[in-house]
Parts: structure tokens; C-alpha cells; sequence
């Protein structure tokens, strides 16, 4: 037993964790261990089965096999989930609260859940919205929406937060603003476990990420460790933005195997000595290439190789960075 | 950081559980008081239920007098001079035909019309003018009357009525005309009357009228029908927000969460019933002094049954189209079964039996037993059974209510 | 890059559509719409479910309480209070025994409907209680919840030969309906036994004609129309009510809006949808009156008599003015918990002011508010076609029912918004 083994170490443990429907298998035997303070990533695409594992831990959704402890309580024991969900936080993907109360009012309700309150004051500063605080939800944008939301999941300053997705459609400023956010809760020394398939966001925020693909988790790990082990070598990037001078410079490195990217750049493998060879080539045939860059794999590359997919979610942030 | 009472004492628990349960209240009242039309149709609802069926059910206060059209065929006609005292003026002469007073004793208004030599039958005349009763003296009557004096085996002597039957004044019309019919027979026929009827109304009811029982009944059926239905609303539409599920991770138990709403309903449910009160008693002189404060508590019980009700039917059906397509399937019989709508009176006696299934009848005859003092005492086994209904649907609504998903 | 290759990856220019394309993709666009509605609710056997069960219930409730089957004609419930009589012997060879008490309780148990069923259920009220306390006929009479009782006085044979006139109490719960029917047949009843004492008759008669005589149908025909109606316009408005406005709350329109789908599409998309449901409407209402009151009588060919091809505009015309209804309180209502309050509060009243149930024309205030509801005319134009067969009153009320239905769907699909721009 985990219980007895831990020194209060670990926020949560899932062993053989299974969830089943019919024929389809949601969630697919999984297990890990995640320490108390850290910020844990579930990278996946869409459907891989994260928000069914998050809701399960959460106590909203029912498990077909499985242990999970959360906090050092068993979610199969009723006691002991009702005291988890004193101490923990959720921002489901759906969020949603009353349409016609305000943000502040919003606030009073989900606080009055709880015998722990945060004054609400300072949840309203903490997420900027001092001048929205008497606005209606409904009147709210989507980003807007979604601060609350966060704020609503600290009412009651839990030591563990769940946070589905919660920058899915945002703008990159609101999305940079979460995740100071998101930073500065963990720096409160509270444990987060994020579900995103955002691949900046699992890189930039995690200690530590699971890449999880149709129910499975396929690896886990630091984002260094993992792009270590599976994201392969660097890579050079030549842009360029003419269809002609593409086709030249596809002619010209021939030989390095260069393959187009979804941006229209051209990315090559780089190994040793390779970046010298690209550039003297190039430039010996003055091609009018815009710039040459390395590129070091990323946990798109990480999930491409262990699943053979691509993780396809690209955010803004990249062009604006 | 907020100081809350400790939360490991029993009282501390106490408060922290009520103010979960006021939170549930007041945030639902919240958003209801300020969703505009929701507010709006919730409260004119009642009020057009109470007004309709007024109405429709006579209650209205009906000074008017009934018009009687009435073609006199039957003119004695010798030579140049028409007898003017004959059967028939003396009929006519009683219904008031000359003087205002009788006629309105009677509750008539007569009116003479001429029909000689028109082309079309009584009965199209009627219908192109919108007349719903017509008298007509058929000519030879004042004769054939005359003739039944001096000859006992004459034949009756037929007044013409003609009528459309979907006025439920031409009842009562040929009523008053059968009447007028029966002393004159007396009266002409020299017989005297040895045994006559005396109409009294039942002791209690006295002062009282048919609205004075419709109005509670009306409560009733609009908290039945409204508590459910907005219960229902609010359960699916919370679970399609994920407002349910938000709210299912947090630590309020389920039967916290299901008394908060139900509160909410019984509030609701007792303002439509002092609206209720008001419209019947400005509208149709509602007799006020027939109400009992018991019936607050049926009220409050009634309005928790239908609310645990919704709650159960929550548990089953997931999409909003069909709860309320449920909701009105349930909603809907009951109404007319539990004899607040209509009389009981008028159903077969098997629909009679049914009605007993529904929630609404016991809470009615409760509601209605209450107001007479000789009926109180039938009262309390359905008062019984309604506060049964209420702990036992909110109770079970509470356990059964899915707040997970599967 | 070869030259094929340069050749797929030129884009492609759209052709010019011809007017007949632009036509088949707005029938495919509407077609798709209708076809997921179509879908939506048959995946979900609940919905169907009650979408069907609703106006069966609506059948199956009304229909037993007054069809024609059920000629269990409820006896009224009438309490006597009798007093000792001793009657009278009457002298004479041979001499003869009077009791007018008995002969008043018999008459009145023995008189009889025209389809020879007793008028009269009687019920005897004893004189005193097991407490030997004298029991008021009229505090009984509410207790047991009675309407209507008679109290015959003690010896009223005597009384009648000796004393004449004598009282008999009716006491009658006011405003009742029973009541007023049980009293005037008990009152005639004793009329009659006065002349009858009198040695005399009736000389002056009442004769009734029903001037709609010819037109009588049975109420359970009466009604059928009528739930049609009813349950189209409960359907339409309700369900049309429903979606939209969760369909602008869940960001559906607003997505639409972005598509080539115009408002148009989703309008007309929407009223087949709701012909479509209406139409299942008529054949469960049709089918279930058929084999439950009319097959069991004998009645086999019922659902093909009442089968009119007029049916089909008058439904046209009536989902165009239920779903333009819908439309409407869509827009102004927006909170989809306040649909079905609003879409009660539209539908419920009207209802019942339509004369779907039962006849208004005859009643006063409301009679003239039926006429301004659209539903009065569908009914009416249902009737007509369905069960009267009366050409003329059909057609006139189809007209006014298309033009109510065109009308409303036009302000339905004006005030009807996609996205808030």
C-alpha cells in the first residue's frame, strides 16, 4: 500500500487505474506517482482520455477498476473522498457557474461550499478582475470566464488543483497572464495537476509531464528527460517564403533529406558539422533564403515519436514569441 | 484568513451545513429574480390560470340577465280587433313582458321579435342573428289552453323552445320558463298546491361560493405544475452547464444541495400563492376569511413533494426535452383528475380511483377540507399523507440524484 | 519539384454556379438540418417516448372520461332524510293505503335516463346518530360530501290531507352543476305528485328544440381535432422554444452564422422538423382513438371516414404559426429555463380559450377572446374537415388559419437572429 510507504510525499497515486465503455477503453491501465508542490502535466491530444482521468480523481466520475489515492485519501471510500474534496480545487473543461450572478457574488457562493475561505477580495485581485467584479458571468468573455474560473477553484486555498485544459481558448497575453498565475500557485507550495494539449504550456509550466495517447500513458518525465530520451537531434530550420526559392533550396540540400514543415520552413536533421555545410551551401548559390535557425526538439517531436501522431495543437503564442 | 466556527464541533457542523444550504437558496433565487421573463411568466402565470378559469367556470359574478327573444304567433284576431287578454298575453304578462320587475325577478329581459312571414326556419334565423334562445307561442296555443278547461282528456299545450345547446344559459332559461310554465298552470286550473320545495343552501357554505373552493385548488395545480416543471429545469440545465458537476467536487452533500433548491420552490411556491389569493379575491370577491394557517404547511409539503417529485424524474431522464415532456405527462393528467380544475364530480368513478394516484389530490382535498369547519376533521389524513409525500419524495429525490457521471 | 506536382499544388479556382446548383445547396443545407433534428431526437428513445406518449395521454384521458363508449352515466348522488310517515288509509272498497313518503322515495328511485339507466343513487340519512344525537341532514351532507339532499317531514301524507301546503327541504350545494340538474328533476318529480294529489294534470307544455341538432357529433369526435391541435401547437411552440434558445445558448447559432447556412435554412429546416413531428402526432392520436374506443364498439372503419386530404394545410398552416410562435418567444425569452415557462403560459391558456376541449362559443368574454387565437381556427378547420364535413366552414377557417400561419412565421423569421451582430 502506497499509504504505508509514504511519507506524505506524493499529492497523488493511481495504480492500474481503468475505465471502460462498452467497447471503448478511456482510460487504459494507468499509474503514476505525483509529488506534493509540483506542477504535473497530462499532455495529449484530444480524446487520450485526460479529462476522464481527472474527473475520476476529482470523485465526479465513476472508475471501472483501479486505485487512486488523492492526498493520502482512498477515492473508493466515501468518507474519505468527501474529505478530499474540502481540500482540493477543480476547473473542469466545461466550466460553467450562474449565468446571472456576478464575479463577486459568484465567488461568495463557491465560498460558502467550503469552511476554509480565501477573502474573496484578494481572489479577485489575484486574477485581475477588480474592474469586472459586479459584472454578470454571462456577460463575461471567454478569457474573462476562465479567471474566474481559476479563482473559483482557490476559494477554498486547496493543496491540490485540477486544471482541465484551462487555457484552451484563450488569446496568447490571457494565456501568458494563466500561467503566472498558474506559476505563482505553485510557489504557495500547492501541488497542480494540468491537462493541456498544448505542447508550450506542458514544456514551459511542468516539473513534470505524462504523455498520455488513447488511454495509455506512454512516458513519463521531466520535459528535459523526455525530449532527451525521445525527442531525437536538433534541427535546422531554413525560412524562407517564396515557392521558387523553396523548390531551389530543396535541390540544393538534397542530400541532408530536407522535409517541409506545417509553416512552409524546411527543417533538416542536424547532426555534427551540419549547420556549417547548409549555410556554406546556400550561400555559395546566393539563395535568398529570410533566416537559418536551430531548433531543438520539442515534446510535438516527443509525442510524434512515441505514438507515431502529431500532437497537431499549435497555440499563437509561437508567432508572437 | 476567514475565522469560521470550528468545523469539528457539532454546532460548528450545523452552521457550516445551513450555510451551504442558504448559499444553494440564495443563488438560485439569485439568478432566477434576475432572469427577467422567467420571473415574469412564473408570477402572470398564476394569475391567468386563476382568471381563466373563473371564467370559464361561472365564477364570475353574473348580474346579467338572460335575454329572452320571444315571437308571439298565437294573435287573436276577430274582425278588426286582436284580443289582447288571452292564455298568452297572461303567460307573457308573467315573465315580465310589461313590467321590468318581474321580468327581473326572474333574472329575464324580454324581448319581443316579428318573424311573420319570413322565408327561413327558426333555427337559421337564430343562428345568422346569434340568438341562443327563442320562445315562440305557437298560434291556437291561448286555444288549445282554453279548451284543456272545459276538456280533461285536451292534450298538453306546447310552448315552443328553441335553443343552442353549447350556452349553459339555455339550461337555466328553460328553467325559469318551466316554472312560470307550472304556476300558471296552477293558477289557470284552479289546482292548489299541497306540497312545495324549499331551497336552502348547506349550513356552512353559507356566504360562500364556488371560487371560494376554486382558489385553493388553483394554488395547487400552478405550484404542481410550476414547482416541477422549474425544478426540472433547473436540474437539467445544471447538469447540460456543468454547474452540477462543479458543484458535486465541492464538499455540499446531496441532500444539502436538494433542500436549498427546495427551498427556493417553497418561497416561490408561497408567493404564487398569495398572488393567487389576491387576483381571486379582487377579481371574484374571494372569500378570505376561509383561510386556515394549517394550509401554509400544505403548501410548504405540497410544494416539496412535486419538488422531490422532479427530482426523481431528474435522475432518469438527462435531456431537457424530455424531462419536460415528462414532467407535462404527469403534470398534465393530474390536473384535471384531481378535481381542482373541474369538479371531480363529473368523471367516471373509475377516473375517480385513478385520481387517488396522484400526488395533487391528496394535497387538494387537504387544501379544501380546511376551509369549513365541518370538514376540517376530514383534512387530516390527506394532510398526513401530503407531509408523507414531501419528507418521502425529497428523501429519496436526495439519495437517488446522480451527480456523477458514468 | 517535378512538373506534376506543380500541377496539383496550383490551387483550384471555384467554378460559376448556376442558379440550379445555388438551389440544390440550399436543399441540402435545410435537409441537413432537418435531418439532424430528425436524428437527434430518435437516438434518444426517452424523447420519442414522450413526445409520443404526451397527446395519447391527452387521448387516453379525455377520451374515457366522455366518449361515447363510456355510457356509464354517473347516477346522482342524492341524500334523503325521511321522517316517520304513517300514512293514510284512504277509505273506501277497498280501502287503500296512502304513503306519500314512500311513494316520493320510490318515484325517485325508480326514474330512469332514456337509456333506461336510475337517474338516482340514493342515499338514506338516518335520524339519529349511535350517540342517539339528532344528525342535521345539512352538516351530513357536507361531511359525506354531498350535493344535494332531500328532507321529507314526519306524516307528510297527513300533512298533505289535512295541512296543506307542506314544505320539503332541498338543501343543495350552491353553484353545483349536479345539484341544479338533480334539483329541477326532483322538483318536477314532485310537481307532478302535487297534480297527481290534485286529481289534475299538466295542461301547458315545453317543447325543446336543439337548433344544432343535426349538427350533434359525439364529444369523443368532438375532441379528436381538437388534442390534433393541441398537440401540433404544444410541440411547435414548446419545442421549438426549447431549441433555440439552447442552441443560442450553447453557441450552436453562432457557429451556424459562421457557415454558409443562412437563417432562412435554419427556419425552414426547423418547420419540416416540427411537420414532421406533428404528422407523428396525427397518426399516434388517430391510431390510438381508433383502436381503443372505436374498434372495440364495432366502429372498424372510423380512422379512414375521418381521414381528409384537408388535414395537410391545415397543418402546414399551423406549424408555420406554432413554430413562428416559437420563434418569437425565442428571441424575447433567450434564458432557456424560462422557455417552458413561457412556452406554458402561451400554449396552456390557449388551450383551453380555443374550444379544442370543449365549446366556448357559449360562453361569455370567452368566446370573443377565442377568436382572436390562432389555434380556434385550426380546431375549427379540423373539425370541419375531419368530422363534420362541412365544406364551407372548412375552407374559411383554412384561409384564416394560412394567413395566421404565414404572418407569424414571416415575424418569426424577421425577429429570429443567428449570431448577435
Amino acid at each position: 500500500m502506497y499509504l504505508l510507504n509514504d511519507n506524505g510525499e506524493y499529492a497523488i497515486v493511481i495504480e492500474n487505474l481503468v475505465k471502460k465503455y462498452d467497447d471503448l477503453l478511456a482510460v487504459n491501465n494507468i499509474s503514476l506517482k505525483i509529488k506534493k508542490g509540483e506542477i504535473f502535466a497530462f499532455l495529449g491530444p484530444n480524446g487520450a482520455g485526460k479529462t476522464t482521468t481527472v474527473e475520476i480523481l476529482e470523485g465526479i466520475r465513476k472508475k471501472t477498476s483501479g486505485k487512486a489515492f488523492v492526498l493520502g485519501m482512498d477515492i473508493d471510500k466515501r468518507r474519505e473522498l468527501d474529505q478530499m474534496k474540502k481540500i482540493i480545487g477543480t476547473l473542469p473543461q466545461e466550466f460553467n457557474t450562474h449565468l446571472n450572478l456576478t464575479v463577486r457574488e459568484n465567488l461568495r457562493f463557491w465560498s460558502r461550499m467550503y469552511a476554509k475561505n480565501i477573502p474573496i477580495d484578494d481572489l479577485i485581485a489575484l486574477v485581475k478582475l477588480e474592474d469586472k467584479a459586479k459584472v454578470r458571468y454571462k456577460n463575461l468573455s471567454g478569457g474573462l470566464k476562465r479567471r474566474l474560473g481559476i479563482a473559483i477553484s482557490l476559494v477554498n486555498d486547496p493543496e491540490l488543483i485540477f486544471l482541465d485544459e484551462p487555457t484552451t481558448g484563450l488569446d496568447p497575453r490571457a494565456r501568458r497572464e494563466t500561467w503566472e498565475v498558474i506559476e505563482s500557485l505553485k510557489e504557495q507550495g500547492k501541488t497542480i495537476f494540468l491537462t493541456t494539449h498544448y505542447m508550450e504550456e506542458a514544456q514551459i509550466l511542468a516539473d513534470t509531464v505524462a504523455i498520455i495517447h488513447k488511454g495509455e500513458i506512454m512516458d513519463i518525465g521531466t520535459p528535459t528527460q523526455l525530449i532527451d530520451r525521445h525527442g531525437g537531434k536538433n534541427r535546422i530550420i531554413v525560412r524562407c517564403n517564396d515557392q521558387v526559392v523553396r523548390d531551389q533550396i530543396h535541390e540544393i540540400l538534397f542530400e541532408f533529406g530536407p522535409m517541409d514543415n506545417e509553416d512552409g520552413d524546411i527543417a533538416i536533421s542536424a547532426k555534427k558539422g551540419t549547420l556549417s555545410k547548409v549555410v556554406d551551401s546556400l550561400d555559395e548559390k546566393s539563395v535568398p533564403y529570410t533566416d537559418i535557425i536551430t531548433q531543438r526538439p520539442t515534446l510535438e517531436d516527443v509525442f510524434l515519436a512515441l505514438t507515431g501522431e502529431v500532437l497537431l495543437a499549435k497555440t499563437t503564442v509561437e508567432e508572437s514569441s | 484568513m476567514k475565522k469560521i466556527p470550528d468545523k469539528k464541533t457539532f454546532f460548528g457542523k450545523i452552521y457550516l451545513s445551513l450555510r451551504r444550504i442558504f448559499g444553494i437558496t440564495s443563488s438560485t433565487a439569485t439568478d432566477w429574480v434576475r432572469s427577467g421573463p422567467a420571473l415574469f411568466f412564473t408570477f402572470i402565470y398564476p394569475i391567468v390560470m386563476i382568471l381563466l378559469f373563473g371564467y370559464i367556470f361561472g365564477a364570475a359574478p353574473d348580474d346579467s340577465l338572460y335575454t329572452l327573444h320571444y315571437y308571439n304567433e298565437d294573435i287573436y284576431v276577430v274582425g278588426d280587433q286582436s284580443y289582447s287578454f288571452n292564455p298568452a298575453s297572461q303567460l307573457l304578462l308573467e315573465l315580465g313582458s310589461q313590467n321590468e320587475t318581474i321580468a327581473k325577478e326572474l333574472n329575464l329581459h324580454i324581448v319581443e321579435v316579428n318573424l311573420t312571414g319570413s322565408s327561413i326556419s327558426y333555427a337559421e334565423w337564430m343562428k345568422n342573428n346569434d340568438i341562443p334562445y327563442l320562445m315562440v307561442i305557437p298560434s291556437g296555443w291561448s286555444e288549445a289552453v282554453n279548451e284543456s278547461k272545459v276538456n280533461t282528456t285536451a292534450p298538453i299545450a306546447n310552448i315552443n323552445y328553441y335553443y343552442d345547446p353549447s350556452y349553459t344559459s339555455s339550461f337555466e332559461v328553460r328553467s325559469i320558463i318551466d316554472n312560470v310554465l307550472q304556476e300558471m298552470n296552477l293558477n289557470e286550473f284552479g289546482i292548489s298546491t299541497t306540497i312545495l320545495i324549499e331551497v336552502e343552501p348547506t349550513p356552512s357554505r353559507e356566504g360562500l361560493d364556488y371560487i371560494d373552493f376554486y382558489v385553493p385548488g388553483m394554488i395547487m395545480v400552478t405550484i404542481s405544475t410550476s414547482g416541477m416543471m422549474g425544478m426540472v429545469g433547473i436540474i437539467t440545465e445544471q447538469r447540460q452547464s456543468g454547474l452540477l458537476y462543479k458543484i458535486s467536487s465541492s464538499p455540499i452533500k446531496k441532500w444539502e444541495w436538494a433542500l436549498g433548491q427546495q427551498l427556493w420552490q417553497v418561497i416561490m411556491g408561497i408567493m404564487v400563492s398569495i398572488l393567487t389569493i389576491l387576483t381571486g379575491w379582487i377579481a371574484f370577491d374571494f372569500n378570505l376569511t376561509t383561510l386556515h394557517p394549517l394550509m401554509i404547511l400544505v403548501i410548504i409539503f405540497g410544494t416539496m413533494t412535486f419538488a422531490g417529485l422532479a427530482l426523481i424524474l431528474g435522475r432518469f431522464i438527462k435531456r431537457p426535452e424530455a424531462a419536460m415532456a415528462a414532467t407535462m405527462s404527469i403534470v398534465f393528467p393530474q390536473m384535471f383528475l384531481s378535481g381542482a380544475i373541474f369538479p371531480a364530480e363529473i368523471l367516471p368513478n373509475y377516473m375517480q380511483i385513478i385520481a387517488k394516484i396522484f400526488p395533487l389530490y391528496y394535497v387538494s382535498e387537504a387544501m379544501r377540507n380546511m376551509m369549513l369547519e365541518s370538514t376540517f376533521h376530514k383534512a387530516w389524513i390527506p394532510f398526513g399523507v401530503t407531509i408523507a409525500m414531501g419528507l418521502v419524495f425529497f428523501i429519496l429525490g436526495s439519495i437517488i440524484t446522480n451527480w456523477r457521471k458514468e | 519539384m517535378t512538373e506534376e506536382q506543380k500541377k496539383t499544388n496550383s490551387t483550384k479556382i471555384p467554378k460559376e454556379r448556376p442558379i440550379l446548383n445555388e438551389i440544390g445547396l440550399t436543399f441540402r443545407r435545410i435537409s441537413a438540418y432537418t435531418v439532424a433534428a430528425f436524428k437527434d431526437f430518435s437516438r434518444s428513445p426517452m424523447t420519442i417516448f414522450f413526445t409520443v406518449a404526451y397527446p395519447i395521454i391527452l387521448i387516453l384521458l379525455f377520451g374515457a372520461i366522455f366518449s361515447e363508449g363510456n355510457t356509464s352515466f354517473n347516477a346522482y348522488e342524492l341524500y334523503i332524510q325521511s321522517e316517520k310517515d304513517d300514512g293514510f288509509y284512504l277509505p273506501g272498497s277497498p280501502p287503500q293505503f296512502l304513503n306519500f313518503t314512500d311513494t316520493i322515495i320510490t318515484t325517485l328511485d325508480e326514474i330512469e335516463t332514456n337509456e333506461s339507466e336510475p337517474y338516482f343513487d340514493l342515499k338514506p340519512i338516518p335520524l339519529k346518530d349511535e350517540q342517539n344525537t339528532t344528525i342535521d341532514p345539512g352538516l351530513y351532507l357536507e361531511e359525506m360530501g354531498g350535493y344535494i339532499c332531500l328532507v321529507i317531514p314526519n306524516n307528510l301524507t297527513q300533512k298533505m290531507i289535512f295541512n296543506a301546503p307542506v314544505n320539503l327541504t332541498i338543501i343543495v350545494v350552491e353553484n353545483s352543476q349536479s345539484a341544479s340538474i338533480a334539483l329541477s328533476i326532483i322538483s318536477n318529480v314532485i310537481y307532478n305528485l302535487n297534480l297527481a294529489f290534485n286529481g289534475s294534470k299538466m295542461n301547458l307544455g315545453l317543447e325543446t328544440f336543439d337548433i344544432y341538432l343535426e349538427e350533434q357529433i359525439d364529444y369523443f369526435e368532438f375532441l379528436i381535432p381538437g388534442m390534433i391541435g393541441v398537440a401540433i401547437m404544444n410541440n411547435a411552440v414548446i419545442g421549438t422554444l426549447n431549441r433555440y434558445t439552447y442552441f443560442h445558448r450553447l453557441g450552436f447559432f453562432r457557429k451556424l452564422s459562421s457557415s454558409p447556412m443562412r437563417k432562412g435554412d435554419v427556419v425552414a429546416g426547423e418547420t419540416i422538423w416540427q411537420l414532421i413531428q406533428g404528422i407523428i402526432s396525427i397518426i399516434a392520436i388517430i391510431l390510438i382513438g381508433w383502436l381503443v374506443f372505436k374498434i372495440p364498439q364495432g366502429d372498424f372503419t372510423w380512422a379512414f371516414k375521418i381521414l381528409d386530404w384537408k388535414i395537410i394545410p391545415i397543418t402546414i398552416s399551423a406549424v408555420m404559426c406554432f413554430t413562428g410562435l416559437g420563434m418569437i418567444a425565442a428571441r424575447l425569452v433567450r434564458n432557456p429555463d424560462a422557455g417552458t415557462a413561457a412556452g406554458n403560459f402561451l400554449t396552456f391558456p390557449m388551450m383551453f380559450l380555443s374550444g379544442a376541449f370543449f365549446d366556448v362559443s357559449g360562453i361569455p368574454v370567452i368566446n370573443i377572446i377565442s377568436k382572436m387565437l390562432p389555434l380556434t381556427y385550426m380546431v375549427d378547420a379540423y373539425r370541419a374537415s375531419m368530422i363534420t364535413n362541412n365544406i364551407s366552414i372548412a375552407w374559411t377557417n383554412i384561409g384564416i388559419s394560412l394567413a395566421f400561419g404565414i404572418v407569424i412565421m414571416i415575424i418569426g423569421i424577421i425577429v429570429t437572429r443567428l449570431s448577435e451582430r
